[in-house]
Formats: C-alpha cells, structure tokens, sequence
C-alpha cells in the first residue's frame, strides 16, 4: 500500500533521489493552477453564512383560551380526537421527548402544548444560536404568570430535536440536540431594570411600545449543533396550559433560530 | 490577485524563473476572488412561518390561496433605479442575480397521520363563526384523506412602482415555479414528506419584480350537512432557499456608521498571510542547481509553502463581533440575506377588522387601559454581522371571515381619510437584553394616517392580490397586499424612494465606536445585540363608518429586512 502523501494541491512529490523531469514539474505547477483558479468550498474555513428562522406573535387576551393555535396539545390520546381510534391509529402519544419533570407543579392534567416548528437542511449545517423571547406587559393585559417575581417558576421548556434518521416517525427514537427545561425563569429576565421611559437615561425607538413596564424572560444560548446533510431538525416551546384562567402562552412570543449553512450550493 | 496562468514546460526546456512565476503570484498576493471559487455563490433563505391557515379563512372564497409578497432587489451598491415619467431600472451584467434553489415547506401535524382541526371545526355553517373552538388543534385520522391536497406556486409581477399606469395591475404575470402535493405526502402513518422538500429548481429571479408565495389548499374545508369541517394547517414553516454572488465586502457604498476599527474601509479589508520564500522562482536563475528536497531551496519546499496554504484553508468575513479576520484571503466574501418578520401574524381572528366590536377587545392594548391601540413587536437576535439594506413592509390586507357587528358589508381597502389614527412601523438596532445598557438605534421607519383609498401609500412599491379572479384586469380595490419601503434613516442612499446609506448591525463591544447613523451618533454605539421591529396602529375608533374594512389582513404583515452578509468561522470546534 502506498503510503500516503501529505500534499493537497498535487500529488507529485519530490525528493533527493527522484527524478524531477520537466513532466512531473508541468503536473504539479498545472494542479496547483487548476486549484488555485477553482477554489472549492472544502479550500475555505470560513465557508459559511448564516440564515436565520424567525418566528413570532401576540396572542389574544381572552380568558380562558380553547384556541391555542400553533400551540397544540402534548399528548395524543382520545381526548385529543375529532375521529379515528386512539389504540389503532395514534403512534406518538408523546410527541416531544425529554421536556417533562414530574414535580413541576405548573404541569397539571397534562394540558400543555408543544407549539413546533419544522426545518429541512438539505446540506450539513451548524446550529449556532437559539434565542425565545417571551415579554410581559402587565399593565396592558399580556400579564399571564410572569407578573412579580420569576422566581420559581419553571414552567417552559424548549427542545431542539430531530428524529431518527432510520425511523423518521417514532418521536420516540428521535434525537434530542438542545433542551432547556425546568429553569426558573427569574434567572432569564430581560433585564433587571424596567425598559420603560423615564426608568433611566436610555433612548427609545419609535414607534414607542404603549407599556408601563416590560419584563420577561429572554433564553439565549450560543450553540455548536452539527447538523449532517439531508436533516429535518424540529424546535419546540412547552408551555402550560391552565384550565380556568387565561393561557401561559399569553406573552408576545419571539423566537429565532441561527444556523450556519455553507456557501456554496 | 485573481486567476493565474502560466508558461507550460515541455521536455527538453531548460528551467527558467518565469516558469516558476506561478507560485510566486500565489504566495505573494493568495487572495480569492469569486470567480475563482467552484461555485462563486452565496446562499440565503427566505423563510416565511404562518401561525395558522385554515380553510374558509378568507372572505372571498375557500378556495382561495393565501398568498405572501416579496421582493429581492438590489444591494445598495447595485441598486439602479431612475424615477421619471415612467420610473425604470437598468439591468446590466454587473448586477447580481438571484436564483431560486430549493423550497420546503412544513406544519404541524402532531407528529401523526391526521389532520387538524381547524378553529371554526363543526361549528354552524350557515353563520360566520365565533372562535375559538373547543375542537381546534385536535386530530382527525378518518378526514385526513384528500385534506392535505395542497399546491404551491411562486408568481412574478413587475411593480407598479415601474408602471405607468399607477396601480392598474395587481394581478402575476409569470409562473416562476408551481408544484402540486399529493395528500399521500402527509399521510403515511409511518413516513411523511412532511417537510416536503424540493431541490434543484435553479429559476432565476428578476432583480426588480416583485413575487408572491400561493399556498393552495382547497380541500381543508368543506361543509357537512350544516356544519363545517374545517380543518388547519398549523404553524406553516416556508423556507425559499435561494443564492446570490459572493460580492466584495467592501462596498462602493459604504455603510454610514462604520466600526472606527475599519477605518480602511472601502481600500480594503485583505490583510494577507505572511508570504513564504518561494526560492526558485526567486533564485532559479539558468544555470542554477535545481534540488528536489530535502534542502531549504527545493522544488520540494516550494509546494510545501504553496500547499500550506490549502492546509491552512482560506479564510474571510467576520467574526461575531465583527472583527475581521486577520487572515483575510477572500476578496468577495458578502452575499444576500433576507429576514422576515412577522408582525401580527396570529391574531384571534387571524387578521382584524375595523368595527369589529366584538372581536377588537380581544387584542392586546385595545381595551385595558382604554388605549384603542393595537400593537405588536419582535425581537431577533444579532449573531453575525449585517449590513441592512433595504427595508420593506408587505401591508397585508387579505380579508378575512369573521364575526362582527351588523355584519360584514364590504372588504379590502379602508377607504376614507380618518383624522386622529396612525399606523406607525419601525425597525431598530437594540442593546440592552440581560444588562442594564438599554439602548436603541432607529435604522427604518414609516408612518401612514391617511388611508384614502388604494394607492395612498407613501413610498409604495407595489400593490398585488392573491385573489384569482376571472375578471381582468383584477380589481385593484380588492387586491389584498401593498409592499411599501421603509426608508432607512440618513440620506445618500439608493432606494425606489430616497434613504440613507445601509447601516452596519453587529454585536461588537463599544470599544469601537460606530460613525454617524441617521445624522447622529448611535446610542448603540458598537454593542447592538438584537433587531427589533415594532408596528403600531392608535388612535382608532370603532363605529367610523369604515364598513368593516380590513385593518389587518389574515395572516398578518411581514417586515422584510434585506441586508449583506458576509462568510463565518463557527465559533468554536
């Protein structure tokens, strides 16, 4: 077996002791140029741009909420059936795998909701950042849960995932890439201060937001997530639900996933 | 220094330097450009998300598709566009074309073989429905059949920007690219094409027409003996991958508040590698020994310096906070990006109309408080630079079937001049999030108080309806979206309508001051972390006589933020 060379742009070598005829040096001078003139992707590190996959909205304020739209029910089971058999035709009665902690108290009667988003990378790609805003204004009725104090209250959970290259349907065999559950959210304000005008010297954009005072919670994490070619990669929020009053997901919601793809297509 | 040539040997021919000129232009000057690279092209997305689609929605038919406008023009720098009787733009070979690569398309079905109720299912067809519904989002495994029979198509229209009969068009006038989905894609119990992918489309798109995504799905509603059978396609994740030339980052037309650390710009950013000794293009003089390897002057060591090159790889752009980086060998290393935002995409109703006494209390900042406001934001995050150069509203106004009172009458434009209410939308550069440095920089804004009637846009762009009609030309008081140009702050810029230069956005730290942005020094200074877009209506008022015209149309407006951006290193391995 040869052994391999170390060069990349040719594969002429020369040594003390070869020959080093005009042909062998017109091969590798004619590699190098070839290569020089058709840059491949593979030649350059920096071969990557970002794309970015944006998502948002403000629900409605009315109490209690049966229309959660995207946020859809957690479990397929028969309560969750307009038709067909729960034992016949469901396959993920779990849809989401990993986000649920037995001792939240704000996951009741199993009511929460998984509201996913679905991407396809047709070439390999690197996750490089998530971030989920979810802002209160208490004063205008985008209040539910985060008025107060944060602390203690774990009631999100965030998963990125992809299902099973082999069986592509079983949630129960996907991968799970990135999860961020059971943190107290007190932890992920978006500030300690109110982004509110006169609450310091700072300078507002227009049009002025009509708050009193802004809080929330803003999850932002740098990710290093390799995708390989040919994947479909899912992004789920898990809020709660609650039965009587208005919904968890009653916050404006943004949210947006950074990917880095490679130049060339 | 670009492509290179060279002198071939033969057998017999003595070696002389020139022979050898090769290495030596590489060594000494290693920067790429894009017409040395295999593809020379850049990549970028057009992603569009949809909270909800449901049949029905719409009330100008069920079978009616929805459509969401776009435009890709020009980068700044190539941005040629001469207003006059008629307005005209010039398309020459140096103007960067885009082409449409792939397209996929996906919604949430509950990871099953089903579809979804939509939020008007079974209830009472012969009266517009009040939502929610106890039944939306549940699964229906026996409807699923022909539910999902869906279509996609991409048209093309020129702007009435470049008409000269203002506004009389609003109808496509191409068929960029169609395909028709087969409802066994998504209802496979044990594999899905869900997201249905389609690649190697490869149509080029025309720099200066604008473009409608259609989404087709005829077959999700349907009444049943009395009641509706409406079904949903839920969180609608759209995804237009398309590719642009790699261009030089540094621009003919610079961006206005520039990192003080660049101030080199527009000489440019190539700082090249150390150039290594290459010695026998230097010494290999006739005559001269020529030694294979093993020596420091070898033919050997001459390939092993030209191929430490290769080794090392080619490297460009920014970092995350825009620093540039210090080996920068990639002349051309920019391309296209679009982000879009959705703004009011998921209302109760999925839109909101004026007079809609019920419906409007429902809103966020209507009620409390008595603001009579609506009012939506986002935030995205800055990871790698941008440099933003253009910035669009595409004003939805698609009607949509909802309960109010009296009844609908009417659809499509506002049409009458209202004092006191105002539509403001804004974009700006924020820092601040986690800390306690808030701060924002206005890049683009626009303000409207005056409906009036169609083509009482300021700075409008284009008017254009997703509404098939056998009537021609389509009426233009039904079309149902207007893309309009958010101007960016500053002047000097290229633009449909007069703006400032692009503005640089990137989380950098403050330690290096941004110039002038809008005339003023940014009180983000360098350390912006996030875009916000912000889209306000106030001062309205129900019982304005408005008919119940449509205020927001189903599904929402979309902010399309058009920006450069530039190569990246991942930021760790």
């Amino acid at each position: 077996m040869p052994t391999p060379h170390p060069r990349h742009v040719t594969h002429e070598q020369f040594a003390n002791g070869c020959t080093i005829d005009g042909s062998r040096l017109d091969r590798a001078l004619e590699d190098i140029l070839e290569r020089w003139n058709n840059v491949k992707g593979s030649d350059v590190a920096s071969r990557w741009m970002q794309t970015q996959f944006v998502q948002g909205f403000t629900p409605d304020i009315i109490a209690p909420q049966t229309n959660t739209f995207p946020f859809l029910a957690v479990r397929n089971e028969a309560a969750q059936l307009v038709s067909g058999d729960a034992d016949e035709d469901v396959t993920n009665y779990w849809r989401v795998k990993g986000w649920q902690k037995w001792d939240n108290p704000y996951w009741v009667n199993d009511r929460e909701e998984h509201w996913t988003t679905t991407m396809w990378f047709e070439r390999p790609t690197v996750l490089t950042h998530v971030a989920i805003y979810q802002l209160i204004d208490s004063a205008n009725g985008i209040n539910r849960v985060l008025t107060g104090s944060l602390t203690g209250q774990r009631m999100f959970a965030y998963t990125i995932w992809s299902p099973s290259e082999f069986d592509k349907e079983d949630a129960s065999m996907a991968s799970v890439l990135w999860q961020h559950t059971w943190r107290d959210l007190d932890n992920w304000r978006v500030s300690e201060t109110l982004w509110s005008p006169g609450a310091g010297t700072w300078t507002d954009m227009s049009p002025a937001a009509p708050i009193d005072d802004l809080e929330g919670a803003a999850i932002e994490q740098d990710l290093y997530i390799l995708i390989p070619a040919r994947s479909r990669v899912k992004f789920t929020i898990t809020a709660p639900d609650h039965p009587t009053a208005k919904q968890w997901i009653d916050r404006n919601w943004s949210a947006t996933l950074t990917a880095l793809e490679p130049i060339d297509v | 220094m670009s492509e290179v040539t060279r002198k071939r040997l033969s057998r017999g021919t003595k070696l002389y330097k020139e022979h050898f000129d090769i290495l030596r232009d590489i060594e000494t000057d290693p920067k790429v450009a894009a017409s040395q690279m295999a593809t020379g092209r850049g990549t970028f997305r057009i992603n569009l998300n949809i909270s909800k689609l449901h049949g029905g929605h719409t009330n100008f038919g069920e079978d009616q598709p929805h459509g969401i406008p776009f435009i890709l023009p020009p980068l700044q720098e190539y941005f040629d566009v001469t207003t006059g009787t008629p307005n005209y733009f010039e398309v020459d070979e140096s103007t960067p074309r885009i082409h449409l690569e792939e397209v996929h398309f996906s919604f949430d079905q509950r990871e099953e073989a089903a579809a979804v109720a939509g939020p008007t299912y079974n209830t009472a067809a012969a009266t517009i429905p009040g939502m929610p519904n106890a039944a939306s989002g549940k699964l229906g495994f026996e409807e699923i059949g022909d539910r999902y029979k869906l279509a996609l198509a991409i048209v093309e229209k020129t702007p009435t920007f470049f008409s000269s009969e203002a506004g009389a068009y609003v109808g496509p006038q191409r068929e960029v690219w169609s395909v028709e989905i087969p409802p066994d894609a998504f209802s496979g119990k044990f594999f899905r094409l869900n997201p249905y992918v389609l690649t190697g489309i490869a149509r080029e798109l025309h720099p200066y027409k604008s473009y409608m995504l259609k989404i087709y799905f005829e077959d999700l509603y349907e009444t049943v003996g009395t009641t509706r059978q409406d079904f949903a396609l839920v969180n609608v994740q759209v995804s237009l991958v398309c590719s642009h030339p790699l261009v030089p980052r540094d621009a003919a037309l610079p961006p206005q508040n520039l990192p003080t650390n660049q101030a080199a710009f527009g000489t440019g950013f190539v700082i090249a590698p150390p150039a290594a000794t290459i010695n026998v293009s230097n010494g290999g003089t006739p005559g001269t020994k020529i030694v294979a390897g093993g020596e420091t002057e070898s033919i050997s060591q001459d390939l092993y310096e030209v191929d430490t090159l290769w080794r090392d790889k080619f490297k460009a752009g920014y970092d995350r906070f825009a620093e540039p980086h210090y080996e920068n060998s990639i002349l051309d290393d920019g391309s296209y990006e679009v982000i879009c935002i959705p703004l009011f995409g998921n209302t109760r109703h999925g839109g909101v109309v004026w007079d809609d006494v019920a419906g409007l209390p429902n809103e966020p900042y209507w009620s409390p408080g008595g603001r009579n406001m609506l009012f939506d934001r986002r935030i995205v995050p800055l990871v790698q630079p941008l440099m933003i150069q253009h910035v669009y509203l595409a004003y939805n106004m698609t009607d949509l079937e909802e309960s109010v009172a009296g009844g609908r009458t009417s659809g499509g434009f506002p049409n009458a001049s209202l004092a006191g209410w105002d539509m403001e939308v804004g974009l700006g550069l924020g820092t601040g999030i986690r800390s306690d440095g808030i701060d924002y920089t206005q890049v683009a804004s626009y303000t409207w108080n005056d409906f009036g009637g169609v083509g009482n846009f300021p700075n409008q762009v284009d008017i254009l309806s997703a509404e098939e009609s056998t009537t021609i030309p389509f009426s233009v008081s039904n079309s149902n979206w207007t893309i309009v140009q958010m101007d960016l702050v500053g002047t000097g810029g290229n633009g449909f309508f007069a703006q400032g230069p692009p503005i640089f956005a990137a989380r950098g730290s403050n330690h290096w001051q941004r110039t002038q942005c809008g005339g003023v020094a940014p009180p983000t200074a360098a350390a912006e972390t996030f875009l916000e877009a912000r889209m306000k209506y106030s001062g309205l008022a129900t019982g304005t006589g408005q008919n119940n015209r449509v205020l927001i149309g189903f599904g929402g407006h979309y902010m399309i933020v058009i920006a450069k951006k530039y190569m990246a290193i991942p930021r760790s391995r």
